[in-house]
């Protein structure tokens, strides 16, 4: 994949992203048979030309694996008190170690959750588990956003991402 | 699938992965994972979307579900096999889906096009620190044997139909129930016996196909919702689309259904047997996700063992029918029980109106009943009247050419049931008093006077 002269993402995506949101994301194998985890947390780069995924590799099943091998990947971010959902797709995807202050932004992104799955009444705990990682041993998975699409429920779901705000849900 | 059902319930949805066959992947969260069985699930298909289209060329696809109570995950491996847009699973599914939209701000924009069923390959369960699942609510085998062993001692429907909803509110903590009947060629279900409600309902009746009972009857599935939705409302809304459709004059009106007036949740499970619905068990609660698969599967239960009553005790009826005449005959003067309420106008006559146009039945002009228990009715108060009769059995009213039963099989002994739970609703100087198998007496309080009127019969 070619880099896009302007970033897929503009500055109100990449805000989005980084507001407190549930991360989610999709890989394959050779045989195309596809994996899915849960995402401990999220960066992006100022350019935003670059956005990084943390997981627990204890709790990603094959995913680790499936994006070493194709780099391919697909990250959903969604605020579930409104439904509104974002998908990003990247073809490049490597693992890379951990920079600092990756574990305060997880940290933070961590308790910035707590009130997120509250407010859909799932308890703090839930958030806690579902973020949670046994051996506390964390990857990083970096790529570049190479296409984007709306995924709030609705008639707009699935187009590319306009930029500004997301559609609301049904809109 | 089976120890995951709970997975497949409360407010996280379940997550999809699928690919294209380019290799590209995509996720996209689930509205809905319904449990087909033991090794198969079906997904909600709503949009013309990318996970609809990578799905259709390559059929795996990666699930990962949550268990609402302890926050673990699970992993499914699973290969889409089929889509139906009709039948059982799909209007179980819209049901639900209609609660969901309805619970998530989504009503309108959550529409079932069809549900794909899938093969799951397997299960992986993600390790994690999760939660202790708390106590079981109530359980639900003990209860179940109970419940079953209490059917057992019942002898006949009357007191089978309220044991089966008394047993629901003791052993299930089901406090609002009802259980109806299909009239057969009539497209509609009358309420039989309730629970839980102000007024019983019972003579009040449905269109078969609306509402979460009328859909449950027509598709012999059991269908359940976990959250207040006006799409499956039964009572109103469903009897206002009734009148527009031009069902009115055919429907029970006069009599309000039972009914919660904001149920958060509703199952509704068919009384089937010999792979006949005979009817609808219906349980409902003003709480959110009250009933789960496990209480699904004990209504189930219960449903079944009371369909299985319902055709036996007709059957037993019948037999006792058999040969047998009614010798007892009374005086009208000589009748009438303690059990008949008081009336200020002892003495008066009792004016018995029928009108044969929709055979409903009015007494003293308070209306009681219309239908095929109006035409009973007014066949036994002519004997009575006419021929000075108390004694009847349900053979020869069967057979009486007044009555039209609309079939053949018609649960004879249920509409009685009706017509007697109607009359001491209705404080009616009038009783129907059970005296042996297939045979009743007819107990009146007060003269009776058949009276003419336009458009009566």
């Amino acid at each position: 994949m070619t880099t896009p002269s302007e970033p897929v993402l503009d500055p109100a995506h990449a805000a989005f992203i980084m507001s407190p949101v549930i991360v989610t994301a999709a890989a394959r194998d050779a045989q195309n048979v596809p994996s899915v985890c849960i995402a401990v947390g999220r960066r992006i780069a100022e350019d935003r030309r670059r956005i990084t995924i943390f997981l627990c590799p204890a709790r990603a099943g094959t995913f680790v694996a499936d994006v070493v091998a194709s780099g391919a990947l697909a990250v959903v971010f969604c605020e579930p008190a409104s439904n509104r959902t974002l998908q990003v797709k990247g073809f490049d995807a490597v693992v890379e170690p951990l920079a600092d202050g990756d574990a305060a932004l997880l940290d933070d992104y961590a308790e910035a959750m707590i009130p997120v799955y509250t407010a859909v009444d799932a308890p703090a705990a839930h958030a806690r588990s579902v973020l949670g990682c046994p051996g506390g041993k964390l990857v990083a998975i970096s790529f570049t956003p190479s296409a984007a699409f709306v995924q709030t429920p609705g008639p707009r779901a699935g187009e590319p991402l306009q930029p500004g705000a997301l559609p609301r849900a049904g809109l | 699938m089976d120890a995951l059902r709970a997975c497949l319930e409360g407010v996280i949805p379940g997550m999809m992965a699928t690919c294209a066959p380019d290799g590209t992947p995509n996720m996209a969260y689930l509205s809905q994972v319904q449990y087909v069985d033991a090794e198969h699930v079906a997904l909600s298909f709503q949009f013309f979307n990318k996970t609809r289209q990578n799905v259709l060329a390559n059929p795996r696809a990666t699930l990962l579900i949550v268990d609402p109570d302890t926050s673990a995950l699970h992993r499914l491996a699973v290969q889409y096999l089929r889509t139906e847009t009709e039948g059982p699973l799909f209007e179980s599914m819209k049901a639900k889906l209609a609660g969901i939209a309805s619970h998530t701000g989504m009503a309108g924009v959550f529409v079932l096009r069809g549900a794909d069923v899938y093969r799951v390959l397997g299960i992986e369960a993600v390790p994690g620190a999760h939660r202790p699942a708390p106590p079981p609510r109530c359980s639900v085998m003990p209860a179940l044997r109970r419940t079953a062993l209490r059917l057992a001692r019942c002898r006949d429907l009357d007191s089978f139909l309220d044991e089966t909803l008394a047993a629901l509110a003791e052993g299930f903590g089901v406090t609002h129930a009802m259980v109806l009947l299909v009239d057969r060629p009539g497209q509609r279900l009358y309420t039989v016996a309730s629970r839980g409600y102000p007024a019983s309902g019972v003579g009040s009746e449905i269109p078969r196909g609306q509402g979460v009972i009328g859909v449950a009857a027509r598709e012999g599935t059991p269908i359940r919702i976990s959250h207040l939705t006006s799409e499956y409302a039964y009572a109103r809304t469903v009897r206002a689309s009734a009148a527009a459709g031009g069902l009115a004059a055919m429907l029970e009106t006069e009599i309000p259904l039972p009914g919660l007036a904001e149920a958060h949740s509703q199952l509704a499970v068919p009384i089937v047997a010999c792979g006949v619905t005979l009817g609808v068990l219906f349980v409902e609660s003003p709480r959110e996700m009250r009933f789960s698969y496990d209480d699904e599967d004990a209504l189930v239960t219960v449903a079944t063992q009371l369909g299985l009553a319902i055709q036996n005790m007709q059957a037993a009826a019948e037999s006792g029918e058999a040969g047998e005449t009614p010798t007892e005959t009374a005086a009208p003067s000589a009748a009438g029980p303690a059990a008949l309420p008081e009336t200020a106008a002892a003495g008066a006559p009792c004016v018995v109106r029928h009108f044969a146009a929709d055979g409903s039945v009015f007494l003293d002009g308070d209306y009681l009943i219309k239908g095929v228990a109006g035409a009973i009715f007014w066949a036994l108060a002519n004997d009575y009247v006419h021929l000075g009769r108390t004694a009847f059995t349900n053979r020869e009213l069967r057979l009486d050419p007044r009555i039209r039963l609309p079939d053949v099989s018609d649960n004879l002994e249920a509409r009685l049931i009706l017509l007697e739970r109607r009359l001491v609703e209705r404080g009616a100087c009038i009783r129907l008093e059970k005296t042996g198998r297939g045979r009743f007496r007819l107990a009146v309080g007060r003269r009776l006077e058949l009276a003419g009127a336009p458009g009566a019969s």
